[in-house]
């Protein structure tokens, strides 16, 4: 399973890349920013996205629509990863047309399993 | 009534005048009828004579007449008619003679008939004598007899009549004369007589002038006096003995009385005069005493007025608090109306003292949309004593601002106001604003490095970067799990702001609760492990309206505390006990419980039950805070008691989602309806449930305006019987809340409450059919009546 990290934090990467990575044996992809991540996307063709919500520049719901504009990108399941986690947040994001949320600071050890489960379930 | 009777002693006695001259004149009359008698008797008296002697004279001439005739006739029946004729004549003329003979009284007349009678008889002789020589045949011989010897004789005889006849004329005549003369003297005399009977009703009339007229004028002119001069001792003269004399007493008598009167009132005069000179003297003495107590009297001023200058003062003092102090201040009495402003209040508002007094404080605060203002301003009163409780104000340009409310109670003289200190705390929400952007911004800003922190000592503890050593490995944990404590901790910070700032959504919908319960044992799981607590669920299948995350940040904030407070070894049990409108969720624990003075106090924010727990356990006394606030966002109630045996069971109970009725009156075997019965008092309602159940109807009970709510949301009842003294408000508030469900706005209302409503507030207090009782005064079997004819009612309006 290949799947593609957009945050603008280099440690969140960092600990991302080795919880669905090294933790969940995951193929990962990186991109710093909205606009590199929407580039990564259509050019390694990513099985899920992993978005950080605040981000400079393009943030992550800007990234969404984008991404779903796109019909190269459009069936992409994305999911949000946040530090607001309140429960308008969280359905806000949804209705954006996110797979799932994801609230930081996350358990690494377990990370790779949430992200399964929320593919998983449809 | 006098008067009346005057008038009609009057009219008497003109009455009597009348008649005496009618008397008087009819005397006259007849005075003058009689002297006409006598005068006819004396004309009659010769007049019969007279045509006596006439009828006489016409017999003899009768007579005179036949024998001519006789001369002419000779024989035949016309003779013998004639010769018949004559005798009869003869014989009336004799019986004539004889009458006046009788009737003559004067002595010339007799002699004058004696006459006529002496020289009849030669007439007579001749006469007869005439007739042999006629009935002998001789005629001529008659005839010269006649001629020569017997007229001659008739002739003297006849002369004797008209002697008789002529005297008897005169005898007429002088009577004649003689009546005429005593008929004027009679006449004269009957003048007199009128005249005399005029002069005498003259008389008369100046005798009733004087017996009714002069005592009336009297009378009157005594009256005049008497009302002139008030001189009650004048009266009238009494001159007559009758009715008139009688008024005249009547009238003297009512004078004596108003003499009397006006004594007894110049005494009673002369009395007061002696009163006042008393009462003068009394004064004077008084005075006197006065005088001397005078001194004393001002001692006692000069004290009161020192008393009334530090009151003054002491007032001055409060008023210059008042009117100086920063915060502002309100008084109103019990009705809302406004009694007192202070400058700041004032100068808070917009509005002067002037135009603030007197009026209803409703349109100084600013209502939630829909909210009847005297519903919310009890509320207010109801909530807000002996408390700090925040508003929404408006200011006369309308403005909305934010407005902290202390109001406390004043029994003042004229009975309880409330006063309240207001203070705009627009510049604090401004801060608090501020603070919580910070908060938020902080968080984030404190999460991003605290995620990788605490990723990367996840990845380590997980072994995904190699092995570690045993020290290692404990250290990395130790870091970890305060790095998941801090990332807690500011989770509840975070949270807590928001719950108190009213800025964390809850989407209440129906919710299994077994996945929920599951989810919060999985959080907790691995805490428990460490601490070596063993966690039991005792599950149900129940639904409940709840938001699911809160509720497992609830579960799991409990089940952790548990965990925290448990010995090792013990087992913390949740259990979820469904009720017929709540669904009680329990946390049981086998640690030391919580002291019942503490069983309030440890939901509040940053409280313990030791201080050094916080130390000890870890946790700065958010989380029970946390789930208060959650749990009645959700309309729900939260406490802790002693469990069985050992420990403390915390609790929350929430409203089930909707359920089928049938699963909830199930107790009654074809119940009539459901009644959600509302009191605080729980003894009441045990007492309401039986006295119900023989009715069969089933019920189920509420304590809490909230529950109340969430209960009639949750089950739909057939019958609402409210109390309006809740702990956690008013029954209005239940009211109001239902009214807004259009499911539930119909539903029938008993109001069962011990206090006794006004007008308003039964206007305010009505669902659809409604109806009041007034607790402990209701008639017997009242209440149950009641509460099946609105059953009644309300099925045959739904039907």
């Amino acid at each position: 399973m290949k799947i593609l990290i957009i945050d603008d934090e280099d440690d969140i990467r960092a600990i991302s890349r080795l919880a669905l990575g090294r933790v969940g044996g995951m193929e990962v992809v990186e991109a710093a920013s909205g606009m590199e991540g929407i580039a990564r996307a259509v050019a390694d063709a990513p099985d899920a996205i992993l978005l950080d919500v605040m981000m400079p520049e393009k943030d992550g719901p800007e990234t969404l629509g984008l991404l779903k504009a796109d019909p190269r990108t459009a069936g992409i399941p994305v999911i949000f990863l946040t530090a607001k986690a309140m429960a308008s947040e969280v359905e806000r994001l949804r209705a954006l047309g996110a797979k799932g949320v994801l609230t930081k600071p996350f358990d690494p050890m377990s990370l790779a399993a949430n992200v399964r489960a929320i593919l998983g379930a449809g | 009534m006098k008067s009346s009777r005057i008038g009609q002693r009057l009219g008497i006695g003109v009455g009597i005048g009348v008649v005496f001259l009618i008397a008087v004149g009819w005397l006259s009359l007849r005075g003058m009828a009689a002297m006409n008698a006598s005068l006819q008797r004396i004309a009659n008296e010769p007049a019969v004579v007279v045509g006596l002697t006439n009828e006489v004279l016409q017999r003899s001439i009768d007579n005179a007449r036949i024998t001519m005739q006789l001369f002419v006739v000779s024989g035949g029946p016309s003779e013998e008619q004639l010769l018949a004729q004559n005798l009869e004549n003869t014989k009336l003329i004799s019986a004539g003679m004889e009458k006046i003979e009788e009737l003559l009284s004067n002595e010339k007349e007799r002699a004058l008939f004696n006459d006529v009678k002496t020289l009849r008889t030669p007439y007579l002789d001749s006469r007869a004598e005439v007739k042999k020589i006629l009935a002998a045949g001789r005629r001529d011989a008659a005839i010269a007899m006649a001629n020569d010897d017997m007229i001659p004789k008739l002739m003297v005889y006849r002369a004797a009549w008209n002697r008789l006849l002529a005297a008897q004329n005169d005898a007429l005549n002088a009577a004649v004369a003689e009546g005429t003369a005593r008929y004027q003297a009679t006449r004269a005399m009957a003048l007199s007589l009128i005249v005399l009977a005029a002069l005498a009703a003259t008389v008369i009339g100046a005798a009733v002038t004087r017996r009714i007229a002069t005592p009336i004028l009297d009378l009157t002119r005594t009256v005049e006096r008497v009302s002139r001069e008030r001189d009650y001792s004048l009266r009238a003269v009494r001159s007559t003995s009758n009715e008139l004399g009688l008024l005249a007493d009547g009238f003297n008598d009512m004078l004596g009385e108003i003499q009397k009167h006006n004594v007894a009132l110049q005494e009673a005069r002369d009395g007061l005069e002696e009163k006042v000179k008393e009462r003068t003297h009394d004064l004077e003495s008084a005075n006197v005493r006065l005088g001397a107590t005078n001194d004393e009297l001002s001692a006692a001023t000069a004290r009161a007025n020192e008393t009334a200058e530090a009151l003054r003062a002491s007032e001055q003092r409060t008023r210059a608090i008042l009117e100086n102090m920063l915060g502002g201040l309100i008084m109103v009495d019990p009705q809302g109306l406004i009694e007192l402003v202070n400058p700041a209040a004032e100068r808070m508002i917009g509005y002067t003292s002037a135009e603030l007094v007197g009026k209803y404080m409703g349109p100084l605060l600013s209502l939630p949309p829909g909210a009847d203002p005297h519903v919310f301003l009890r509320e207010v009163l109801g909530k807000s004593l002996g408390k700090v409780t925040e508003l929404e104000g408006r200011r006369k340009n309308g403005e909305i601002f934010p407005l902290e409310l202390s109001l406390f109670q004043v029994d003042t003289p004229e009975g309880r106001r409330f006063a309240g200190s207001i203070v705009d705390v627009t510049e604090r929400r401004g801060v608090d604003r501020l603070k919580r952007e910070f908060m938020s911004s902080i968080s984030h800003e404190l999460r991003t490095p605290l995620t990788s922190i605490r990723g990367s000592l996840g990845l380590l503890a997980g072994g995904v970067l190699g092995p570690l050593s045993a020290e290692a490995g404990e250290i990395v944990a130790v870091a970890e799990r305060n790095a998941v404590r801090l990332i807690g901790l500011i989770n509840d910070i975070l949270d807590l702001e928001r719950l108190e700032g009213g800025r964390l959504e809850m989407e209440l919908e129906s919710v299994e609760i077994s996945p929920i319960v599951t989810r919060a044992l999985e959080a907790v799981q691995s805490f428990a492990d460490q601490a070596g607590v063993s966690l039991v669920a005792e599950p149900a299948s129940v639904r409940v309206r709840a938001d699911a995350d809160r509720l497992v940040q609830v579960l799991v904030n409990l089940l952790s505390n548990a965990v925290k407070f448990s010995p090792a070894g013990s087992t913390v049990t949740v259990r979820v006990v469904p009720g017929p409108s709540m669904a009680e969720f329990q946390v049981e624990d086998r640690g030391r419980g919580v002291p019942p003075a503490l069983r309030e106090a440890i939901f509040e924010r940053y409280r313990q039950v030791e201080a050094s727990d916080s130390r000890r356990k870890g946790g700065v006394g958010l989380g029970l805070a946390i789930c208060k606030s959650i749990v009645e966002q959700h309309g729900g109630s939260i406490g802790v008691r002693d469990a069985e045996g050992a420990g403390s069971t915390f609790w929350f109970r929430i409203a089930l989602a909707s359920v089928a009725r049938s699963s909830l009156s199930g107790s009654i075997k074809g119940a009539l309806g459901l009644a959600l019965l509302v009191d605080d008092d729980e003894e009441l309602l045990s007492i309401l449930e039986l006295r119900l159940a023989q009715d069969r109807v089933a019920t189920q009970r509420a304590t809490t305006a909230r529950e109340a709510i969430a209960a009639a949301h949750a089950l739909k009842p057939d019958l609402l019987v409210l109390d309006l003294g809740l702990p956690d408000g008013d029954g209005s508030q239940v009211v109001d809340a239902l009214r807004r469900d259009k499911t539930l706005r119909d539903l029938p209302l008993l109001v069962y409450t011990g206090r006794d409503l006004l007008q308003g507030d039964r206007e305010r207090l009505v669902l659809g059919p409604t109806r009041y009782l007034t607790k402990s005064r209701e008639a017997e079997d009242e209440f149950r009546s009641v509460a099946l004819e609105l059953l009644a009612e309300g099925a045959r309006r739904s039907a």
